[in-house]
């Protein structure tokens, strides 16, 4: 029934795209820009297997960067760096040139800067962008200037695995008699976006997502519009004195993030110095359909003088399981729910049930050089429900209440090649964080980096996502060490040593624990066609010895050592080879191994692109469990995870039918052997394979 | 009767500093204990004893004599040393000396975990002669329940770009109402330019495997270093290292010093098995050179150093000297 309906799915879709495909050919053919290859670079950003790597915010914006291009005429420090491509000797160099030699005319201006090599520029290409007499010179209203606007995109996407998830089979009867959950909706997948922007002057824009299992249904008191999610928003800037004003949903990326921190945080990766350092990027508009960690309602930034000061509001409806009052106790929240899933009758009582207020401001200085800037924030969030997790050890010093005030103050400060920045916060129960580093270069061949961080155990900020090891910034402290040296143009090592340790018990850690982790990672380009890294991390962290005796848990060193080896190779026009092993070892009371191996290929002719992968995994256990980036459709992002022994490959086609409509198919399957099931709860799969379809696509209007 | 052997140790103190920041790292086990008691007993006397306690089970470990790295400068890089041709290699590489050009008197003082039973006084004097260069030292450590002092010579020579050195070394180790040992130890080490930016640097220390006491077993640790150093500008130096002991693991190190204004230096530094991380400045106005470092154990605590050089006359007269 279902295989069937996505069937009539993928024939409504085609038909749309030789619809738009015929007015395509009446209208006249805009110049598309130029396309690189995203997941490419977010591999070489982000390439250490971290588990609870936040990907699709970071591709999100990533995607963001590339979709709505810097302006180098009008970068600033902060948003050059937020790039993670420039090193700090180079945006010094960058920032100088501009100052004596005026505007940049053309983006080929940067092959004479100092400093600034191919390879360097070659990255740096597809996220920014020069406009030969800025957005001043358009007097035309903003309504005319959006109609006109060429930068605009429809994506359309839907996916399905094919087999039937337990959560999709008839009910089964439980002991009392009644009937277990099921999903409510639907197994397809459906996603819609719409953006239309012109970067420095305004963006709109809608997304629309219903998850496999949700219903669409039009509930407005139970603030549901059709989809399960969805998000707009409508960013202008620069209009007079008002560097940004944003209506719907936004995020704000502040400081070193400690407060307000958006989307694109790298933090440890691969690319071991540029990317501990957050930059100031302010308001930024939210596409992404990941269902919590955004700001809906207004924010907005006023240039006075040397200050910029920002403000904003968020009203929205969370995720919490809402425990009812009785004649002892209050209604309160038990655990406030991110996954963003409302598909059981369960999932669904959870949704939208608590009112969230969060509102605050930012002022921050800014000299004249922009060498130096130092803030102050403010942030204040309210819940009508008051949270009370249920008692643990580990949770003892997690938000409780209906509110949390933070205060903190950040800095930047340039001094010669060399940035140092920080910064630190209080909230509401006195819980103090700090996060503090410097970044330079030390020769044109050596870039380095320092951070220390301290996060109480009390320190509660919901918010922020400044560098650490934990995923949230508490219960913390830590020292950070990144080095990058490239001894020829060719060869690129990099490397980082981190050190931390838990002054409070945490998740399966039954005491005060410490831990570090290292990664080495070894480039060697040959030829501009031939890219080969081999990359190793090893991490020690203490965690509850598994099948103790004892009557108390006690902890135990868990040592984790991951190694990879890459090939990329451009063979020739049309085919790209990449072949690659990783290999891991976990070690606590016994030794396990996982391993992975895959071929990747892919065929670019014409208006026509194949990619298609086989790999082949063999992992004793969870903690050997492999990540390997896969190629997807455009504006989608994927890092599944290999587990237990068995085979992955996938295809995935693209072609462009006209210059304006691209459609892609994948299809990728994953099967193990050994197994007689695949996943778990309502998602378990009754037979050793999954395969999953998706189709999009995409239209210039 | 381990418990009353424990507590005589530990009255005696008996050369705990060279075991315990050793042991820390050895196994999961001692590792684990000594975080499980710092979490129950929240004791640092305790944690301290109970650590100790779990070494005596393993093994009664004496480890006199183990190489102490000396100056400030050594101490902010996480004791990476073995590529250096300054003065101080008088002490941490005797294949460095020969660089030597102008006499040096040297003073250095190093407290370890704060405790004042593990701290070092040390001065040296360098001087170059027609040929090579010649130093002596003299330092101490620990206090009257458990001391070493330790009379060294060492003698360097250039040859091209290679530079060679032997350091002959007196100890005396001597424990309250126990007595005094004494042997002679030998140590050796190179340090070759390989290319203008990049240096190797090989020590060997004790390499005659001397013993304090023949009649007990009581080894002096012998320990093999190997190093590079990466100096892209005069700024700048980078230098990773391998040190192994016959008795433990491998040890990986590696250091940055940066002159981050014009006689002004910063350090950093980090060492595995055990886990050292290390900041240090170093100020040279003039004649002078001052250096303080510190040092973090994750479990005991605190180390300082703060060391003096000062430069004397020089002896060979080169076009150098004019300039500077």
């Amino acid at each position: 029934m279902n295989l069937l309906k996505a069937k009539r799915l993928i024939q409504v879709l085609i038909a749309v795209v030789l619809f738009f495909s015929w007015v395509d050919i009446v209208e006249a053919q805009q110049p598309a820009r130029k396309e690189i290859d995203l997941d490419d670079f977010a591999q070489q950003l982000f390439a250490t297997q971290k588990e609870d790597a936040n990907f699709d915010d970071l591709y999100e914006s990533l995607l963001q960067l590339y979709t709505h291009p810097l302006d180098l005429n009008l970068a600033t420090r902060d948003l050059l760096g937020s790039l993670y491509i420039l090193s700090e000797a180079q945006i010094n160099s960058f920032v100088d040139y501009r100052k004596t030699n005026g505007r940049l005319l053309s983006i080929y201006e940067l092959q004479a800067i100092p400093g600034f090599d191919i390879p360097t520029i070659q990255k740096l290409l597809p996220f920014v962008t020069v406009y030969d007499n800025g957005n001043a010179s358009d007097t035309r209203s903003l309504w005319k200037r959006i109609l006109t606007e060429h930068s605009n995109t429809l994506l359309l996407r839907y996916d399905q695995t094919l087999e039937k998830k337990k959560g999709f089979l008839p009910p089964d009867t439980a002991r009392d008699g009644s009937l277990t959950q099921r999903y409510t909706g639907s197994a397809g997948h459906w996603y819609a976006r719409y953006r239309i922007n012109h970067p420095g002057d305004f963006s709109l824009g809608f997304t629309m997502e219903k998850d496999a299992g949700e219903q669409i249904t039009w509930q407005p008191s139970r603030y549901q519009y059709g989809a399960d999610f969805f998000s707009w928003h409508l960013l202008l800037e620069n209009k007079r004195r008002w560097k940004k004003i944003a209506i719907g949903d936004y995020q704000l990326q502040i400081g070193q993030g400690l407060l307000l921190s958006a989307g694109f945080s790298v933090g440890k990766g691969a690319s071991t110095v540029e990317t501990i350092r957050r930059s100031q990027v302010g308001i930024r508009p939210y596409t992404s359909i990941m269902e919590t960690g955004f700001l809906r309602g207004g924010a907005a930034t006023y240039v006075l003088g040397k200050f910029e000061v920002t403000g904003f509001y968020s009203h929205t409806h969370r995720d919490a399981n809402v425990n009812d009052s009785d004649s002892l106790t209050d209604s309160y929240i038990s655990s406030l729910l991110l996954a963003g899933y409302h598909r059981t009758p369960h999932e669904l009582t959870t949704r939208a049930t608590v009112l969230e207020q969060t509102s605050g401001g930012d002022i921050t200085y800014k000299s004249t050089t922009g060498r130096f800037e130092m803030g102050g924030t403010f942030i204040d969030t309210q819940y009508d429900t008051p949270i009370q997790k249920i008692p643990r050890r580990y949770n003892q010093f997690e938000f409780s209440g209906k509110n949390n005030i933070g205060i903190g103050l950040h800095y930047s400060y340039v001094w010669q090649n060399f940035n140092l920045f920080g910064e630190a916060a209080r909230s509401s129960s006195g819980g103090l964080g700090a996060v503090s580093g410097i970044l330079g270069s030390l020769s044109p061949h050596i870039s380095a980096a320092l951070l220390i961080r301290h996060y109480d155990r009390n320190f509660h900020t919901f918010y922020g996502g400044a560098f650490g090891e934990n995923t949230r910034n508490i219960n913390e402290s830590g020292i950070y060490w990144g080095v990058k040296f490239n001894p020829t143009r060719r060869i690129t090592l990099t490397a980082y040593y981190d050190s931390y340790h838990f002054s409070w018990l945490k998740y399966r850690v039954d005491a005060p624990s410490e831990g570090f982790d290292y990664l080495l990672r070894l480039a060697w380009q040959p030829t501009k066609k031939l890219l080969l890294y081999t990359q190793y991390r090893e991490e020690h962290k203490q965690r509850n010895e598994p099948d103790q005796d004892s009557p108390i848990n006690f902890i135990t060193e868990t040592i984790h050592k991951q190694y990879l080896f890459n090939i990329d190779f451009q063979a020739n026009d049309y085919l790209f080879l990449r072949t690659r092993v990783q290999f891991s070892s976990f070690k606590q009371s016994t030794l396990t191994t996982g391993y992975a191996i895959m071929e990747d290929l892919t065929l670019k002719l014409r208006r026509w692109q194949a990619s298609t992968r086989f790999a082949l995994f063999d992992t004793d256990d969870y903690d050997n469990r492999q990540y390997a980036f896969e190629k997807d459709v455009l504006n989608s992002f994927s890092v599944p995870m290999y587990y237990l022994r068995g085979a992955r490959y996938y295809l995935l086609l693209n072609y462009d039918v006209t210059p304006r409509c691209s459609v892609w198919f994948r299809v990728a399957r994953t099967s193990l052997v050994n197994q007689d099931t695949m996943g778990s709860g309502l998602d378990r799969i009754n037979g050793p394979q999954r395969t999953d379809i998706k189709v999009q696509v995409r239209y210039h209007l | 009767m381990l418990y009353y052997l424990c507590l005589k140790y530990y009255n005696a103190r008996l050369s705990v500093y060279f075991t315990i920041h050793r042991i820390v790292a050895i196994d999961n086990f001692t590792h684990f204990f000594i975080c499980y008691t710092q979490h129950f007993l929240h004791l640092k006397r305790l944690l301290f004893f109970s650590s100790l306690l779990v070494i005596l089970s393993i093994r009664i470990v004496f480890a006199s004599g183990e190489p102490n790295p000396t100056g400030a400068r050594v101490w902010g890089l996480a004791n990476c040393a073995v590529t250096f041709t300054d003065p101080w290699s008088v002490w941490n590489n005797p294949g460095g000396l020969a660089y030597t050009e102008y006499s040096h008197v040297l003073a250095t003082y190093n407290i370890r975990y704060s405790m004042s039973g593990f701290q070092t006084m040390a001065v040296g004097y360098v001087h170059p002669l027609s040929k090579g260069v010649l130093g002596a030292t003299l330092s101490r450590l620990g206090d009257e329940l458990y001391n070493e002092t330790i009379v060294g010579i060492s003698y360097g020579y250039l040859w091209k770009n290679v530079s060679m050195g032997l350091r002959v070394n007196y100890l005396q180790a001597g424990m309250q109402e126990v007595g005094k040992k004494q042997t002679v130890l030998f140590e050796i080490g190179t340090i070759v330019q390989l290319l203008p930016q990049l240096s190797a640097g090989v020590h060997i220390y004790n390499v005659s495997q001397s013993r304090l006491d023949a009649s007990t077993n009581e080894r002096i640790p012998t320990i093999m270093k190997a190093g590079l150093a990466y100096k892209p500008h005069t700024k700048l130096i980078w230098t990773v290292e391998l040190e192994k002991d016959i008795d433990f693991a491998g040890t990986f190190r590696t250091g940055l010093e940066y002159e981050i204004v014009k006689n002004l230096r910063l350090r950093t530094g980090i060492a595995t098995r055990p886990q050292l991380y290390s900041f240090g400045i170093g100020f040279s106005p003039k004649k002078l050179q001052l250096d303080y470092a510190f040092q973090t154990h994750s479990t005991l605590g605190l180390s300082h150093n703060l060391s003096l050089s000062i430069r004397l006359l020089k002896k060979k007269t080169t076009n150098e000297s004019i300039k500077s």
